[in-house]
């Protein structure tokens, strides 16, 4: 069952109407709803590995109460390393060694072939698992006794198939005490599910159904087509992961809980940290929280070398999280390596600090420098190849980048609509990119133009979406 | 709470009629189906031969050359359990009925449509032949079964260029401007055995048990039935 399933268009209003009318006695009660609905709903997408994840659950709760109430710090750090390593070995398992090890026929063979490759959502909760327990660890949070909301906080629907990667302390408070119906609350988390479902159905669906045929085929076409598909392919990524945070996000609404932003109009960024800080930003803090920080703080003696050397590391580990195809890690360290200019020129705090703001033609060149930068290295993101990522970026850096497309008249068409529908996306975001989502039109004050704004959508999604593409990307990490 | 649940409701009411409105055009899009299913209704007493099964009675049993009342209710990919189906749902308006021709290939016991590349056909059966076939919401509605760029053009193929989505003559067999003929067998054989989505013996008992009711069915009724096993090329059972 994905958020765009017919089956979740009837899963997720049965389980608003339970949860607000028949379970919301007292806090137990609403987890013990939201933890079954989790399981059913992972189960249907992947009960061959819905074991799995609940053993996470438990092995997290209790080792999350070994390491908090160990006596001393040698037995801490044990309890850690067995928690690491526990975690870390399924992930290990099913994201690299089986697939690296089982190309043949067999039991694991037929497994894979027949779609169960990897435990959905395996990467997210084994991320969010290991930063509970290192936070118990470094003692930021204490250990949650009670079972049912740490159930939740693994299993909870909404984020368990591609995050955001919710640290416990924000999470964990929320489902300890009774959820109280908020409408605003509700009203918000609805605009963000029209807002996602947008994004993902009209605009990544469309994009995929044109960038797909580009990249399995790129030596057909000529270099400015291939142009046009890497801007659309990464704009099927963003809106892709995007639409589906935003829709986790506000399906989380609906049941009183609040989940963390995960995208936050990263191309109007004007140097690639604030682009990491915008874009996947659970996965970025992560990151920065329990790699980079603790890595630049042992190699500080190095000074700017021990930074660089942190963010290679760090970012050669984004990419590995993605999966295990040398794509994703040229993708990453070449992420890794766009900072280096912002480390040797720049001040360390430069990397935390705040973008421009305003409308310069300084920003804007700067933005779209970035922008390009990207978009070249999302060619690796989307390549099955190393050398088919470099074909295709060969071919993009030829004279017939200046020739005409080479698409049909009908992709010509549909690609014309797509860049519409893009200009649209980025002016939305533009205008709002100090709010917290995107369709927060609060601004707007006339409630009958606010609707038409929801009806547009709507409309847009039936008339232009496209179901062709129902799985998520992210789905797959 | 239910302010929430009331404003939500009144703002999906115009969506859903939107998408009643959109389901209902798409519903009168004349098509093969439910071009059949009114001779069915409105004829099925003058016929004394009907053919049913699948593209091979559709495209190779035509009724212009039989001396008596004939129609062809082949569709393609139609298995033997809705041969059954459509049997079953009008038997009774089949009053005067006398042979019943049911082309049988080597894989016609070996797939069924539910199974097949092509299972979103099933809602033809459930909309226009009205037969209790459908398992899934989604069998139930046009707009559910294409993708909606799909329904978009056929809407504006219908409504506005006027072009419908009939390819059968009057007797219900398929004109020859629909059929796809390539001289390449082998790679035609390859894709056609493609399409029935073959997955073993798996649908084996099934099929023959649907066959055999329709044969019993028939022998209660006088009606003779006759199992033509139509002439393949030998790429076809190379691939098999």
């Amino acid at each position: 069952m994905t958020f765009t399933s017919l089956e979740f268009i009837g899963f997720l209003p049965l389980c608003f109407l339970l949860y607000w009318y028949v379970f919301k006695k007292n806090a137990g009660m609403q987890n013990v709803f939201l933890v079954v609905a989790s399981l059913v709903f992972y189960a249907w997408s992947s009960l061959f590995f819905l074991a799995l994840l609940i053993f996470s659950a438990i092995f997290n709760f209790y080792l999350g109460i070994g390491i908090f109430s160990a006596r001393n710090q040698n037995r801490k750090r044990l309890f850690l390393w067995l928690g690491v390593l526990i975690n870390l070995l399924p992930l290990l398992c099913f994201k690299y060694f089986i697939p690296f090890f089982t190309s043949g026929p067999g039991f694991f063979g037929d497994v894979f072939a027949g779609g169960l490759m990897l435990p959905l959502g395996i990467s997210f909760y084994t991320f969010q698992m290991l930063g509970y327990i290192i936070d118990i660890y470094n003692e930021e949070i204490e250990a949650e006794k009670n079972i049912l909301p740490f159930a939740v906080y693994v299993c909870f629907f909404p984020k368990i198939i591609a995050g955001p990667i919710e640290p416990a302390q924000d999470f964990l408070p929320q489902v300890k005490v009774k959820r109280v119906f908020n409408y605003d609350l509700a009203v918000e988390g609805l605009r963000q599910i029209i807002w996602g479902l947008f994004v993902k159905i009209v605009i990544a669906n469309n994009c995929a159904s044109l960038a797909g045929p580009l990249f399995s085929n790129y030596m057909k076409f000529n270099g400015s087509t291939l142009f046009l598909g890497a801007f659309l392919y990464l704009f099927q990524v963003y809106c892709d992961f995007s639409g589906y945070s935003n829709i986790a996000v506000g399906v989380s609404k609906l049941f009183g809980i609040r989940l963390m932003r995960n995208f936050s109009a990263p191309f109007f960024s004007t140097n690639i940290s604030e682009y990491w800080r915008k874009w996947h930003i659970s996965l970025t803090l992560w990151m920065v929280k329990y790699i980079f920080t603790p890595l630049s703080f042992l190699l500080r003696k190095y000074k700017k070398a021990g930074l660089i050397i942190s963010i290679l590391v760090t970012f050669l580990l984004v990419g590995l999280w993605h999966g295990a195809n040398w794509t994703f890690i040229v993708f990453g360290a070449l992420h890794g390596l766009y900072f280096i200019p912002l480390l040797i020129f720049g001040k360390r705090r430069s990397l935390f600090t705040k973008g421009e703001s305003g409308f310069s033609f300084n920003r804007i060149l700067k933005m779209i420098a970035l922008f390009l930068i990207v978009m070249l290295t999302c060619i690796f993101f989307g390549s099955d190849t190393l050398s088919h990522s470099l074909g295709y970026l060969e071919k993009i850096f030829s004279p017939s980048i200046f020739s005409p497309l080479q698409f049909s008249k009908p992709d010509k068409v549909k690609a014309f609509i797509m860049v519409g529908f893009i200009c649209c996306l980025l002016i939305v975001e533009w205008l709002q990119q100090n709010r917290k989502y995107e369709l927060q039109l609060d601004a707007i004050k006339n409630p009958y133009l606010r609707r038409s704004i929801y009806y547009a959508l709507v409309l847009a999604i039936l008339f232009f979406g496209s179901v062709n593409h129902i799985e998520f990307i992210y789905a797959h990490f | 709470m239910k302010v929430f649940i009331k404003k939500v409701l009144i703002f999906l009411l115009p969506v859903l009629v939107l998408l009643a409105v959109l389901e209902y055009l798409l519903r009168k899009i004349p098509n093969d189906y439910s071009w059949k299913a009114s001779v069915y209704n409105k004829k099925g007493s003058e016929f004394e031969i009907l053919i049913l099964g699948s593209s091979y009675a559709l495209c190779d049993v035509n009724p212009i050359y039989f001396d008596r009342k004939t129609f062809n209710g082949g569709h393609t990919l139609q298995s033997l359990d809705m041969d059954k189906k459509i049997f079953d749902r009008y038997q009774e308006k089949l009053a005067r009925l006398r042979y019943l021709i049911i082309p049988i290939s080597y894989f016609s016991f070996l797939y069924k449509l539910e199974d097949s590349p092509q299972s979103f056909q099933i809602k033809n059966y459930s909309i226009y032949y009205d037969v209790p076939y459908a398992y899934k919401p989604g069998d139930h509605f046009e707009l559910l079964n294409f993708p909606l760029p799909v329904n978009r053009a056929r809407l504006i193929s219908y409504y506005f260029k006027h072009k419908d989505e009939v390819g059968i003559d009057s007797l219900g067999y398929v004109t020859a401007n629909n059929l796809q003929l390539t001289s390449d067998m082998t790679r035609t054989a390859s894709k056609a055995l493609k399409e029935l989505g073959i997955r073993g013996n798996e649908h084996f008992e099934e099929e023959r048990a649907a066959l055999e009711w329709v044969i019993q069915k028939c022998a209660q009724k006088k009606i003779d039935v006759v199992i033509v096993i139509p002439p393949a090329y030998k790429t076809f059972f190379f691939f098999f």
